[in-house]
């Protein structure tokens, strides 16, 4: 008898739908899978014999011939098991009733209970965009799912439970879909406990607002890194579809938290030894790597001039494109990967370089060595240079200036990414950090003061030709941040201040 | 001895700069004695002589030697340690008012600062600058030299054939160009020892009239410099620093030491046309009443952008707008990332 069962595989991030067709026949008793599938697939075969027979049903002893249409797609995931389960046991008619309308995804356990599978969500979610609305899955994935508010969720346990759901003699509670209301964040961190760096906050807000790349130049011990993990408290919260859009590749990736949904925006701190292949994504069905994990939030890249120079090349395309293209022999799969580079380093090896209380030790070469790791087309790719160093902590101890917290500064960076999102709701692009030479024409206008401004500023400072653009495009957030249509004089000033530092270390 | 042969003998001695003394008096050693042969074999043969000469005219290196008019006094004075000089450039230089300034290859922004703000005062002045080819503080003094278009003397611890950084070579061809010196006591063919930063020490104590030590670490080579200055009877001029910074260590210990310490480019002034320097005045105005409570604040000290913020009580990004402005003005420098002073 033959039957045909609904599910799904991925392909990156896209879903594809797979019709599990199962004939069981007259013959000597073989179990067969055909259809391009892959080792976790092939392996099912025993965990689904054993899953129905420790079920409390019996393994039709009969010729079985499983084929995964399109027979050209390649196949791989666990969640097969259980459309293979279900063809098996409709063919061999214990399963009496039809079931077109639904799809099946889950893995089984020898014991016939269902286990958990990755990346659930983008393939409900591919299936929705397909119009389909019924699924079955895993009950350990609930959680991830609930967020869909118009599909049909049935979640079950284990495979005997399944039979008697279809065969309508049990059912089955519905899934509740879960409303979102944000959890508040669980961060503990907040800007208000930094004490002093003023400026350097300063900084990283307008880069929150404008979603601009940073790096942060400075002796050890300035408070780079302690700064840098506090920026995802400034940063505007995840929208509904930005969620889905984490979320999609955390479950695809199989790092999704104990909630089962990404509420706040990723924070991604990868160590300097990563390889190129787990900072982008790859293996040989391609992963998302540390740039897509990193999408809607920020990648924070410690000691930059220590990762590998091939791995900091790597990062053009997917800063630039905010996606990337990842091919291998196997196939070829794109990720997002918009994500706000924050990068902190030295200005030379040993740390101290213009430090008026140590000394360096390095020879010019081993700087010229350290510094050249990061090329000029990266440079071009960073908005916002600021150079860190310590204040005293005498200095401004006894002060009683208040300092602001996270919350404040973020209700600012929020208002000022509304104005983008309004002002570029034609265009393709999101945030001034987007802006492209042909926009910031457009959009970053300047009027004869400011020009004159930008061209002393290029004289004296000792500016490079493409630090105007840099300079224009920040110019622009400060001017959203302060709620105005014009960039001002005064905008332009603050703008020149966050100047490039790249005459200063890298031309030297 | 005549200028050619002196030219052999500084080729055929290469780095032995004190084998080619024992020239002037004939009286050789027993292994100097071979080299004394080795001269005497190519001297005769006008072949081998004009292949060296020909080595020097191809590149361009012109030589000094105890017979010339313009070859230092002091050397002869001081027991000929350096019998020949090697060149490129304008020789005359020699006979100018000039200074040396030397200082550590690791100068902190302090140090960079002062140098950039005396010498940008002192090139409009008729001294010529002589200095080392170290980065840091050197290399400044050359650059800042050249872009006012005034010549400098370099003194080069090798060869002219052993120059392989190209920014070094940038440097030499900029000095050459705005009619500066580079000169060197090594003739070519030679190698780079350590030892060779000595001798081109020696002849920058020679070289230069007084010294100007703008910073130096305990064990920095400009205290070699320094010695041979020291034992010539030149002055010495130094840029007083905090004593906890490592890097004015050495000048501290010379004012300390008698050393005439230079405040600023009026005390540098005195010290080289025993004049006074007039100073422009510059009108100070300011836009609002802001700026000028910031200026105050600068004024008293160098200020960390962050303790401005928490004095004045000032946002942030006010704060920023109004230093720009100030330093747009040029009232006030960037001395340190973020340290801000006032420019007198």
């Amino acid at each position: 008898m033959l039957s045909v069962v609904r599910t799904c595989v991925l392909f990156g991030l896209e879903g594809f739908i797979v019709n599990v067709e199962t004939d069981v026949s007259r013959g000597m008793p073989v179990f067969n899978i055909v259809g391009l599938p892959d080792t976790a697939i092939k392996e099912s075969k025993e965990r689904v014999r054993s899953a129905i027979k420790n079920s409390g049903f019996t393994f039709p002893v009969s010729r079985i011939t499983v084929n995964l249409a399109p027979a050209n797609l390649k196949k791989e995931g666990s969640q097969l098991d259980l459309p293979i389960a279900v063809g098996i046991l409709t063919a061999g008619d214990i399963i009496k009733y039809e079931y077109k309308d639904i799809y099946f995804m889950g893995e089984l356990s020898l014991d016939g209970s269902i286990n958990k599978v990755t990346g659930l969500l983008p393939m409900i979610i591919a299936l929705r965009d397909k119009g389909i609305n019924k699924f079955v899955i895993p009950r350990d994935n609930v959680k991830e799912c609930c967020i869909l508010n118009d599909v049909e969720i049935i979640a079950v346990e284990r495979l005997n439970e399944l039979v008697l759901y279809l065969n309508r003699k049990m059912e089955c509670p519905k899934v509740e879909n879960r409303v979102i209301n944000q959890i508040p964040q669980m961060c503990e961190d907040d800007f208000s406990e930094i004490k002093g760096q003023e400026n350097l906050k300063r900084a990283l807000e307008v880069a929150a607002a404008g979603g601009h790349n940073v790096m942060m130049i400075g002796p050890p011990g300035s408070g780079k890194t302690m700064i840098s993990r506090r920026i995802p408290t400034i940063l505007p919260k995840l929208e509904m579809d930005e969620i889905l859009e984490v979320t999609k590749i955390y479950s695809v990736a199989g790092i999704l938290p104990e909630s089962g949904i990404i509420y706040d925006r990723p924070f991604r701190s990868p160590h300097h030894t990563i390889s190129s292949a787990s900072l982008v994504g790859g293996g040989r069905i391609p992963r998302p790597g540390e740039v897509s994990l990193a999408h809607n939030g920020v990648l924070f890249l410690d000691e930059f001039p220590e990762f590998s120079k091939h791995v900091l090349e790597v990062l053009r395309q997917p800063i630039e494109d905010g996606f990337v293209n990842i091919a291998r022999v196997h196939s070829s799969i794109s990720y997002p990967s918009r994500f706000m580079l924050v990068a902190a380093m030295n200005p030379c090896p040993c740390g101290f370089l213009g430090d008026s209380k140590h000394q360096c030790t390095c020879t010019e070469r081993e700087i010229k060595r350290y510094l050249s790791k990061i090329s000029g087309p990266l440079l071009d790719r960073i908005d916002i240079h600021i150079q860190v160093n310590p204040v005293k902590y005498n200095d401004i101890k006894n002060n009683d200036k208040n300092i602001e917290d996270s919350e404040t500064i973020r209700k600012r960076v929020e208002k000022s990414r509304n104005i983008q999102l309004k002002r570029y709701s034609e265009n393709s692009f999101h945030t001034n950090s987007q802006l492209s030479s042909k926009y910031i024409e457009k959009y970053c206008k300047l009027d004869d003061t400011c020009e004159k401004l930008m061209k002393y500023a290029f004289d004296k400072l000792n500016f490079s030709t493409r630090a105007y653009h840099k300079v224009l495009k920040v110019a622009r957030t400060i001017a959203d941040l302060d709620n105005k249509t014009r960039i001002d004089e005064k905008h332009l000033a603050e703008a020149i201040q966050y100047r490039n530092l790249d005459r200063k270390y890298w031309m030297r | 001895m005549n200028r050619d042969e002196w030219l052999i003998v500084s080729d055929i001695c290469n780095m032995n700069l004190e084998v080619s003394k024992s020239f002037i008096f004939k009286d050789f050693s027993h292994k100097q004695k071979e080299i004394y042969a080795k001269y005497c074999k190519i001297i005769k043969n006008k072949v081998e002589c004009n292949k060296i000469y020909n080595k020097y005219k191809t590149n361009g290196v012109k030589w000094l030697t105890l017979e010339d008019n313009f070859y230092p006094e002091i050397i002869i004075e001081n027991d000929y340690k350096i019998t020949t000089l090697f060149y490129k450039g304008n020789i005359k230089l020699l006979k100018n008012i000039n200074l040396g300034i030397t200082g550590s290859r690791h100068a902190t922004y302090y140090g960079k600062w002062a140098c950039n703000k005396n010498i940008k005062e002192l090139v409009n002045c008729s001294v010529t600058l002589i200095s080392g080819i170290a980065s840091g503080i050197e290399e400044m003094v050359h650059k800042l030299s050249y872009e006012a278009n005034r010549p400098s003397i370099m003194i080069l611890p090798y060869g002219f054939d052993m120059i392989k950084s190209k920014k070094l070579q940038m440097i030499i061809n900029n000095i050459i160009d705005v009619g500066g010196l580079v000169i060197t006591p090594f003739p070519l063919g030679g190698n780079v020892y350590k030892t060779n930063y000595l001798y081109a020490n020696y002849l920058f104590a020679c070289l230069a009239n007084s010294l100007f030590v703008i910073e130096a670490g305990e064990k920095s080579g400009v205290n070699n410099t320094i010695m041979h200055a020291i034992d010539l009877g030149k002055n010495i001029l130094a840029l007083p620093g905090n004593v906890n910074s490592e890097m004015s260590v050495i000048p501290n210990k010379l004012i300390r030491d008698g050393a005439i310490s230079i405040l600023g480019i009026e005390d540098l002034y005195l010290y080289l046309f025993k004049e006074n320097y007039n100073k422009k005045n510059r009108e100070i105005s300011f836009e609002d009443e802001d700026e000028e409570n910031i200026f105050n604040l600068i004024k008293n000290g160098p200020k960390h952008i962050d303790v401005l913020c928490f004095t004045s009580k000032m946002a942030i990004s006010k704060l920023k707008q109004i230093i720009f402005q100030l330093e747009i003005k040029e009232m006030i420098d960037e001395i340190e990332p973020n340290v801000y002073c006032a420019k007198n």
